[in-house]
């Protein structure tokens, strides 16, 4: 619901800010791939998870970007971020908790879950900084 | 006097070694201080740079369009980079520059519960000259001295950014330093205060030594030179010098005394025994004419009296021969345990008919009517009536004298004071010696006299000043009893 509500708001914004309708587009495509990663625990199916050392890295990686979190929600200024920030959390926690079980598989798309929630944050605080500045149009030197 | 000088010399070059070391001691333990906080600070500043440079890497490697991500979302971008890196450095605040533009400063544990995101205006051309530092060799450090506080900056650089971080040391340059700047400046007033005390005492005591030591060589010439009295220690000196030469004074002046008196007592025994048997012979001789002109009729009664004058002149002569005899060797006093008061009263009885005649009242006063002492009776008897006679002689008509008997810690004194004139200052020194006199009809024997037979009792006899009027005071040592 979140990613297509973001898609539209994307498409509303694609000639007046592309920049900021690129971000939006960015977040819903994350949001999309948390789902899908989620959707790959349920259908057992998508790739073999790395080994338990390379999942290790990962989940200390994603604690670094959770701590990110905030400052993204307070920056976007979305009503929806905090919520997508408590969802990161959970999926951080839920690899966590894999991890320490020797559950790879759910560790690893938790942990890719998390990521994707994070980017989406990034996008949608990077939608709110100003669009930059054209070029210089070389012709009217 | 040169093993004072080299030990006061001593002390100032000490006072001053200490004072020297205690300052560069302390300078350099200010200094030290400072350069274990900045060093501890650069490592600190190095770490979070590192820090910050492998969050930079694994954000990159993760995301390749990161890096070209338009200034303002890439600020935003890396301040949450720096944030999350520099909450785990309390003080540090930081961030990077890309192209050498600054993006994403914060200061995540800034006191003001909202993380910091400006770049402090007052540092910044610092922190600029800092990074273009980090991008032209690879690192750049600053140590900003302020008035206030020390500000530490930090810059490493890698391939297409610099990572930056600064932090404030307050407490070495603030109220820490003021104090440290206070006790060094005491410190120095101090020893300041200790050299030119010391250099105080030194010449002082050279001037004193200096005074003292020409005083004692005039003294040698000079019997009755005083040393100049000083303040402190060598003023305590200076009037024990001058104690001692007094005693040497009265010791020399008694000395010259005894050796006198011991001369004219010789004198005396020898003259005594010449002069005695013929004023004897003439004394019957007188009276056996007498009782014969007495007998003879016809004989004038002024002729009688005219040898009774004579007689009463060679009984003057045997008075003052009784007197000399008084310096002669005498056997030793006849010392007993005597009632002190009796005999000042049998004294005062004696005379009473003199002093009546002359209507001049004599007093006893006793604060201690019973008075013992170990004495020779008849040397005292002999020594009140002469200072009850002397006493009679000086004072006008209707005058008074005092005997008063005082009992204290070492014996007794009895004070003989008559409201005459006094004795001049000029004559005191001669009271007491033989033949010295200003009464015409005086033999000048009655004090030396008298302070001879005290003296083999045991006692002193002195002349008070003070007051008016004379008094002379006998003190005679307690008895054994």
């Amino acid at each position: 619901m979140l990613a297509k509500m973001y898609l539209e708001k994307s498409e509303s914004l694609k000639f007046s800010s592309p920049f900021a309708a690129t971000r939006i587009l960015g977040a819903a495509d994350a949001l999309i791939r948390a789902v899908e990663h989620q959707q790959h625990l349920d259908q057992k199916d998508g790739p073999p998870p790395p080994n338990s050392a390379e999942i290790t890295r990962h989940v200390d990686r994603i604690y670094f970007r959770l701590q990110q979190a905030d400052y993204f929600v307070k920056q976007s200024g979305d009503p929806n971020a905090q919520t997508i920030a408590d969802f990161a959390r959970q999926y951080y926690q839920g690899a966590l908790r894999a991890s320490d079980k020797g559950d790879l598989r759910t560790a690893d798309e938790c942990a890719k879950s998390t990521d994707e929630l994070m980017r989406a944050l990034e996008n949608l605080a990077l939608s709110t900084a100003s669009p930059p500045r054209p070029s210089p149009d070389p012709r009217k030197q | 006097m040169r093993r004072l000088q080299l030990q006061l010399v001593f002390v100032l070059l000490a006072a001053i070694s200490v004072a020297t070391l205690s300052a560069i001691l302390i300078i350099r333990s200010i200094r030290g201080a400072e350069r274990v906080v900045v060093g501890d600070t650069r490592r600190v500043l190095s770490a979070a740079n590192a820090e910050l440079e492998l969050q930079y890497a694994e954000r990159a490697n993760a995301d390749s369009a990161w890096t070209t991500l338009p200034d303002a979302a890439h600020d935003i971008s890396l301040r949450a980079v720096s944030q999350a890196t520099l909450r785990s450095f309390p003080g540090v605040e930081g961030g990077y520059s890309v192209g050498g533009r600054i993006l994403g400063y914060s200061y995540p544990t800034h006191g003001s519960g909202n993380p910091k995101v400006d770049v402090p205006e007052a540092e910044r051309p610092e922190i600029e000259s800092t990074i273009q530092d980090a991008e032209k060799s690879g690192k750049g450090e600053r140590v900003l001295r302020g008035s206030r506080d020390i500000v530490v900056i930090d810059a490493v650089s890698q391939r297409d950014h610099v990572a930056w971080t600064m932090k404030r040391l307050a407490g070495v340059t603030d109220a820490a330093e003021t104090r440290r700047t206070f006790l060094l400046i005491s410190l120095v007033i101090a020893a300041l205060v200790s050299v030119i005390g010391t250099l105080a005492t030194v010449v002082g005591l050279r001037k004193g030594i200096a005074e003292i030591q020409s005083g004692l060589a005039r003294l040698e010439t000079d019997f009755a030179f005083d040393l100049p009295v000083r303040g402190g220690e060598l003023g305590s000196i200076s009037r024990s010098v001058n104690r001692v030469a007094d005693t040497r004074r009265n010791l020399e002046t008694a000395l010259r005394r005894a050796d006198r008196l011991g001369a004219i007592g010789r004198m005396a025994a020898s003259m005594a025994h010449e002069i005695r048997n013929p004023l004897n012979g003439i004394r019957l001789t007188m009276q056996l004419l007498k009782q014969k002109l007495g007998n003879t009729p016809g004989t004038s009664e002024i002729r009688a009296s005219d040898l009774d004058l004579v007689i009463g002149e060679v009984d003057r002569l045997n008075a003052l021969l009784s007197d000399l005899l008084a310096f002669r060797e005498a056997p030793k006093p006849n010392m007993q345990e005597q009632k002190l008061l009796p005999i000042m009263k049998r004294c005062v009885e004696l005379l009473e008919p003199q002093a009546q005649e002359r209507k001049v009242a004599i007093r006893i006063q006793a604060d201690n009517a019973a008075a013992h002492a170990t004495v020779d009776a008849k040397h005292l008897t002999q020594v009140l009536t002469n200072l009850l006679l002397n006493a009679l002689a000086a004072v006008p008509e209707r005058g008074a004298i005092d005997l008063h008997l005082v009992q204290n810690g070492s014996g007794f004194t009895i004070d003989v004071h008559d409201t005459g004139p006094g004795v001049p200052p000029d004559l005191r020194e001669h009271l007491f010696e033989p033949f010295y006199t200003t009464r015409s009809e005086g033999s000048g024997l009655g004090l030396a006299v008298s302070l001879e037979l005290v003296n083999r009792m045991g006692g002193t006899l002195e002349y008070r000043d003070g007051g008016t009027g004379a008094t002379f005071v006998i003190h005679l040592p307690a008895g054994e009893s």
